[in-house]
């Protein structure tokens, strides 16, 4: 299992007019299924795609919710606040309230998943 | 005991002067330069080090004008001794307060490191003996002495890549030469400039040198062996450490 964690600032000029914080995370996941026991075949790439669908919308949904609690806690784990201080001028950054703008702060998730392999065994 | 008069082959200098230009400020080096330069003060120091390499220039000026003949004389023929003598006196002040102070900068962190209950006088009685025991010899002993020092450290700059794994670009942030918690003078660039003092060594070299040893391209690359592997540690730290981090390192 690998996972690459992408973040875009996408409103920084938005920002310097006041408005709301925009950032879309990209996560991407990749890895090998082990151990499968559901109904799909995994041997047919559509219901391959599928199972990824559905890996997705559970990654997702999970993420969200942590996204959402970490900004009511208003701590920044996952680092976005250096991506939007280089997106913005020094001075902005400096006099910015970053706690105050990161828990207002419109945090999109999109994941992406890719079964790269799914084992020998089938039953 | 038959004496040949041994010269300095450029090797030899080179690693004399990456030995002593490599000094305890690489410790340092990475908060110096984010306090006094700020954000990607690596810059900075690439711009410092050409400063020093225009400086060794002025040097390799001195040497081809005074065809090889010792800074001594160079002095003794320009100046007057009145003059002559409180200046030798006052570099050599200046310089014994240097290597006191970089020698307790080092066994101060020997001693945080690995020798915590000792006597830090010990350590410097050591250290003195150290010192000694190459004093007593002549440039060439020194100059063998470096070189088994160089290949007992150097190793350590290949280190860095076992932090790679936990190196972010984003660290390094676009800003060029903002949030220096010094602010910018000439006193705080001088600052991190003062981690290439040792390439003055080269001056007095001139009588310890033939044309075959070519004394200034050892400086130079000596000079630039320094630049780059405290680059590579500034570099490392930089996109290793938040900013706010170097700052207290």
């Amino acid at each position: 299992m690998r996972s690459r964690r992408k973040i875009d600032v996408i409103s920084a000029s938005n920002l310097l007019k006041g408005k709301r914080l925009k950032v879309a995370m990209h996560v991407k996941v990749e890895g090998s299924l082990l151990e499968y026991i559901g109904n799909l075949d995994m041997k047919k790439p559509a219901e391959r795609r599928k199972l990824e669908n559905e890996i997705r919308e559970s990654i997702q949904t999970k993420c969200r919710s942590l996204v959402r609690m970490m900004q009511e806690k208003q701590t920044d784990p996952f680092g976005i606040g250096q991506y939007v201080r280089n997106a913005v001028p020094v001075g902005v950054w400096r006099h910015m309230d970053w706690k105050k703008v990161y828990a207002d702060a419109d945090i999109s998730v999109h994941i992406q998943v890719k079964i790269k392999d799914y084992g020998k065994l089938q039953h | 005991m038959n004496k040949v008069k041994e010269k300095l082959n450029v090797f030899h200098i080179t690693l004399l002067i990456f030995m002593a230009e490599m000094n305890i400020t690489l410790f340092s080096l990475p908060r110096l330069i984010a306090e006094n330069i700020g954000t990607n003060g690596w810059i900075g120091y690439l711009a410092l080090s050409a400063i020093a390499t225009f400086n060794i220039f002025l040097y390799w000026i001195v040497y081809r004008v005074g065809r090889g003949a010792s800074a001594f004389e160079i002095l003794k023929s320009a100046l007057p001794k009145a003059v002559i003598y409180p200046v030798y006196w006052g570099l050599a002040i200046f310089w014994i307060f240097t290597a006191s102070i970089l020698g307790k900068n080092f066994f101060l962190i020997f001693q945080m490191l690995s020798f915590q209950t000792t006597n830090p006088m010990f350590i410097f009685l050591l250290f003195c003996v150290m010192v000694f025991a190459l004093l007593i010899k002549d440039i060439y002993g020194i100059g063998k002495a470096t070189t088994v020092f160089f290949f007992m450290t150097i190793w350590t700059v290949g280190l860095t890549v076992y932090q790679f794994k936990d190196w972010e670009i984003v660290r390094f942030t676009p800003h060029l030469f903002q949030v220096a918690s010094q602010g910018h003078s000439f006193r705080n660039w001088m600052e991190v400039y003062s981690t290439f003092i040792g390439y003055e060594l080269a001056l007095f070299l001139f009588p310890h040198v033939n044309k075959r040893s070519k004394l200034f391209q050892g400086v130079f690359i000596g000079h630039w062996m320094v630049t780059l592997a405290q680059l590579a540690v500034v570099l490392t730290a930089f996109g290793f450490f938040s900013f706010h981090q170097i700052e207290s390192l």
